[in-house]
């Protein structure tokens, strides 16, 4: 009985194969376990990264980010949690109000939006972080991206120079560098 | 008795600080708590292909996770010492390369029964049993895990994975970035040298490249004419490459060539007598794969591999070439509270024997097999994610058989540390090549009635009619976390009633020759435990104690005179493990580790012995680290297996041993 049925279940198997591998070419978003360990990275960095002085917001760290499912998620992750005593609190905001922004989070979703209002604009004290090829030579002084279904990020230190930040050495070993706009290292 | 419970005591009740779980993946609540180290070993999506990534705790089968870090701080420097590190495994030595490597059975070297897979690629051959394990010079250093599936867990990946699995992971070139230089020199490893290069290119393209060249003496208590050495020299090298985060490929290739002495005892004509020699076999490896990742949406992907083995030893006494093709589709897919994995497979198999005294086959010397598989697995979660139950299938042809392999398996979380689980299966070991079509000599014992001193001709006959043996499993499991103390406990019941046997044929009246053929006689049951317990006593001090114990019954199905059953007895193994930092560049490791003693069908036995294992780390700077190591450290030499069902490979006694090993990274 198996004998018969498996030539025919194995033709039907490649065929569905051939199907999906066509799916393929379509762009997948990633999805809530994917941000999740992402907004934990995030946590991480804020943890190793050193942002000048304020003169307001002195009591409040806010994470920003245009896209509503990572600002949900983030609200949730961040519930309770500081940062050299000062509370982490999640923005869900809208391009260019970016004002009082320590960190934004730039989803794949928005990123074209977003590079085009972000490409030669200076913008000190703020980390930008963006999960899309190519988006740290241009953008953000860190990008995610998958390596073998890992979370890998990059680092471009001319943008984090230009923004004042400084970021520990720990953080650096574990990065890929981007030394120049274009060229990684 | 005492040593064991005071190891048990030890290790479970001195714990004061948090002990992570032996997991690389996490539940999303714990996230918040994780270190990038941690972070960056998640799988982003939890539909990977090949091996869905779950929680390890939430895994219903008995499974354990060597860490990369854990490898590094015992100093091993091949494979054979780092299988040595995993619980329940049992590693036992007949020489000073050829290990003889079970799980949850008697230790025999000629297995099918045991899986190995390096990154999801199948390590055996349906030409002949057993895996070659000197041979599979994987740079330790690129190694990110090493998962081991003890019992019928993994029957899903193949039919030859009755009794467990070890999936080898090795690292992203894009972690092993640091071009690298190892030395090491000592009683054992007369000399050993490792060097890595590695790159990147275009935006998001990385690759490495090792090159090793091994010596490995003989061990002292060998006469002179006799060897156990091997000269091992070895190309690796993976490339990866990222289209976008949905679309990679990983690329691999390998070439090894070894000279490989080994000890066999051997009958031969007119006498028949037993005589034991030593012969270098000339040994060359090539593989292949190319394996491409690709994310359909954040809940579906898929994943197509395809491999290529070619294999050949040249020696006096055996002589063949393998050459195997793989090629693997798998998908995962996930909605709502279920999941779903779906993969075929096809393998070729072709070997060509040469025929000498020693070795023959009933058919043709050149021969090739196309084997199929299909797997299916469902989970379905309930209880409010509290409850699951995975039911799986895995259906294998060849040329002549049929397999399949079912499982259901549940999981119950007691409360968010606490887990119990079952599973209950069947499991199947495909026969191979040899077992039915080759003839090996071997010595009969019957002593020639016609010329005093001299024997019989004795043979092990392969038999084409032995089946597929199936065996129905039962597994029962508990895990918890105990404040900072973690506890895991498996218990099994396995049984078939078409398990190996032996038939003797006597030619002739006195006899004239013996012919011993396996056929499928036995009845056999298997019942024990695995059990680890882990703790960390304070912030730079890790325990793990490891206790695994085996009953193996068996009874003859068929019975006559001329029918022998598979040996039966009992295996028992436990160990202790300490990782202590005395200082933030200074780590020692220490395993003590027994073993019970094994009785032989011939009634010779090896007695019960302990062995430890000891060595220091000093991590100079950030690019040197410098370790010395030592083996078997009670004994000066020792027997960790007699040969008694060999077909005629010989054991020799292990050596104490020292290494002092030296890792430049730039």
């Amino acid at each position: 009985m198996f004998t018969i049925l498996f030539k025919p279940v194995f033709h039907l198997a490649i065929t569905t194969l051939l199907i999906f591998s066509c799916t393929s070419l379509v762009a997948a978003t990633p999805g809530k376990r994917e941000y999740n360990i992402k907004i934990a990275f995030i946590y991480n960095f804020i943890k190793y990264t050193q942002w000048p002085k304020h003169d307001q917001f002195e009591d409040r760290f806010y994470f920003c980010s245009s896209n509503a499912q990572v600002a949900k998620l983030a609200s949730a992750f961040f519930k309770g949690k500081h940062m050299n005593n000062r509370v982490i609190e999640v923005k869900n905001i809208t391009i260019e109000k970016l004002q009082g922004c320590h960190l934004l989070f730039v989803s794949k979703t928005e990123s074209n939006l977003w590079e085009a209002y972000l490409t030669n604009k200076h913008l000190p004290g703020i980390l930008i972080i963006g999960e899309t090829p190519g988006f740290a030579h241009s953008s953000s002084q860190i990008n995610f991206f998958l390596a073998a279904n890992k979370i890998r990020f990059e680092i471009n230190l001319k943008l984090l120079q230009k923004s004042s930040l400084t970021m520990h050495s720990q953080l650096l070993r574990l990065a890929k560098i981007i030394k120049i706009s274009g060229a990684s290292k | 008795m005492r040593v064991v419970v005071y190891m048990l005591y030890t290790a479970f009740f001195i714990s004061t600080n948090t002990l992570i779980a032996a997991s690389e993946q996490f539940s999303e609540k714990e996230l918040s708590t994780l270190s990038l180290n941690n972070l960056m070993s998640l799988d982003a999506q939890t539909t990977s292909v090949m091996k869905r990534a779950v929680s390890a705790k939430e895994t219903p089968g008995s499974i354990y996770l060597l860490s990369a870090k854990k490898i590094k701080l015992a100093g091993a420097t091949s494979l054979i010492d780092a299988l040595t590190l995993l619980p329940g495994v049992s590693v036992r030595n007949t020489s000073n390369t050829w290990p003889i490597v079970s799980i949850r059975s008697a230790p025999v070297s000629i297995i099918n029964n045991l899986l190995l897979m390096v990154d999801g690629r199948f390590i055996y051959n349906i030409g002949f049993p057993g895996i070659a394990w000197n041979h599979l010079d994987i740079d330790i250093d690129n190694i990110e895990r090493i998962e081991l599936i003890r019992g019928s867990s993994g029957t899903l990946w193949s039919s030859q994975a009755a009794n467990g699995v070890i999936n080898i992971i090795t690292k992203h070139s894009l972690d092993t970035q640091k071009q690298s230089i190892t030395f090491a020199a000592g009683s054992k490893y007369r000399h050993y040298t490792n060097a890595r290069v590695a790159g990147q290119f275009l935006q998001s393209g990385s690759y490495r490249l090792n090159i090793k060249h091994h010596n490995i003496g003989k061990s002292s208590t060998l006469e002179a004419a006799l060897s156990d050495a091997q000269q091992l020299s070895s190309l690796d090298f993976r490339l990866d490459y990222s289209v976008d985060d949905d679309l990679s490929f990983i690329i691999s290739a390998s070439h090894l060539n070894a000279a490989t002495n080994k000890t066999y005892s051997l009958t031969t004509p007119p006498t028949y007598t037993n005589q034991i020699i030593s012969n270098q076999s000339a040994d060359t490896n090539t593989e292949l794969m190319l394996r491409i990742d690709s994310r359909l949406t954040d809940s579906r992907s898929q994943q197509i591999q395809i491999s290529y083995f070619d294999s050949s030893s040249e020696s006096d006494v055996i002589s063949a070439q393998m050459q195997r093709f793989n090629l693997t589709y798998a998908m995962n897919l996930e909605w709502h509270n279920r999941k779903l994995d779906w993969g075929i497979e096809y393998q070729n198999n072709s070997t060509n024997l040469k025929q000498n005294n020693y070795i023959k086959s009933l058919i043709s010397n050149d021969y090739s097999i196309h084997s199929y598989g299909a797997f299916i697995q469902s989970e379905w979660q309930f209880n409010q994610g509290r409850s699951k139950i995975i039911g799986a299938l895995r259906v294998d042809k060849s040329s002549a058989d049929l397999q399949n392999q079912p499982s259901l398996k549940f999981l119950h979380l007691l409360t968010s540390d606490e887990v119990i689980w079952m599973n209950i299966s069947q499991s199947a070991m495909q026969q191979t090549y040899a077992e039915k079509h080759i003839i090996v000599a071997q010595q009969s014992g019957v002593e020639n009635p016609f010329i005093p001193g001299t024997y019989v001709p004795g043979y092990t006959i392969g038999n084409p009619e032995i089946e597929t043996i199936k065996m129905a499993n039962i597994e029962l499991g508990y895990r918890n976390k105990i404040g900072a103390s973690n506890i895991d406990l498996s218990i099994f019941h396995s049984q078939s009633n078409n398990y190996y046997g032996t038939r003797v044929d006597v030619i002739g009246t006195p006899p004239t020759q013996l012919n011993f053929v396996p056929v499928n006689a036995s009845k056999l049951t298997l019942t024990g435990f695995d059990l680890v317990l882990s703790s960390a006593p304070s912030e730079n001090w890790e325990l793990q104690f490891e206790a695994s114990y085996l009953r193996q019954a068996s009874s003859l199905n068929i019975k006559k005179d001329s029918f022998i059953a598979y040996p039966g007895g009992t295996v028992k193994q436990y160990a202790i493990r300490s990782d202590y930092q005395l200082s933030p560049q200074i780590n020692s490791y220490l395993k003590l580790r027994y073993k019970n003693r094994l009785k032989g069908e011939n009634n010779s036995t090896v007695p019960s012995y302990y062995t430890l294992d000891a060595g220091f780390s000093w991590q100079a700077n950030k690019q040197l680290n410098i370790g010395l190591y030592g083996h078997n450290l009670l004994h000066s030499n020792q027997q960790e297996y007699f040969s008694y069902s060999q077909l005629f490979y010989q054991s020799s006694k292990i050596d104490r041993d020292w290494l002092l090993k030296a890792e430049y990274k730039f």
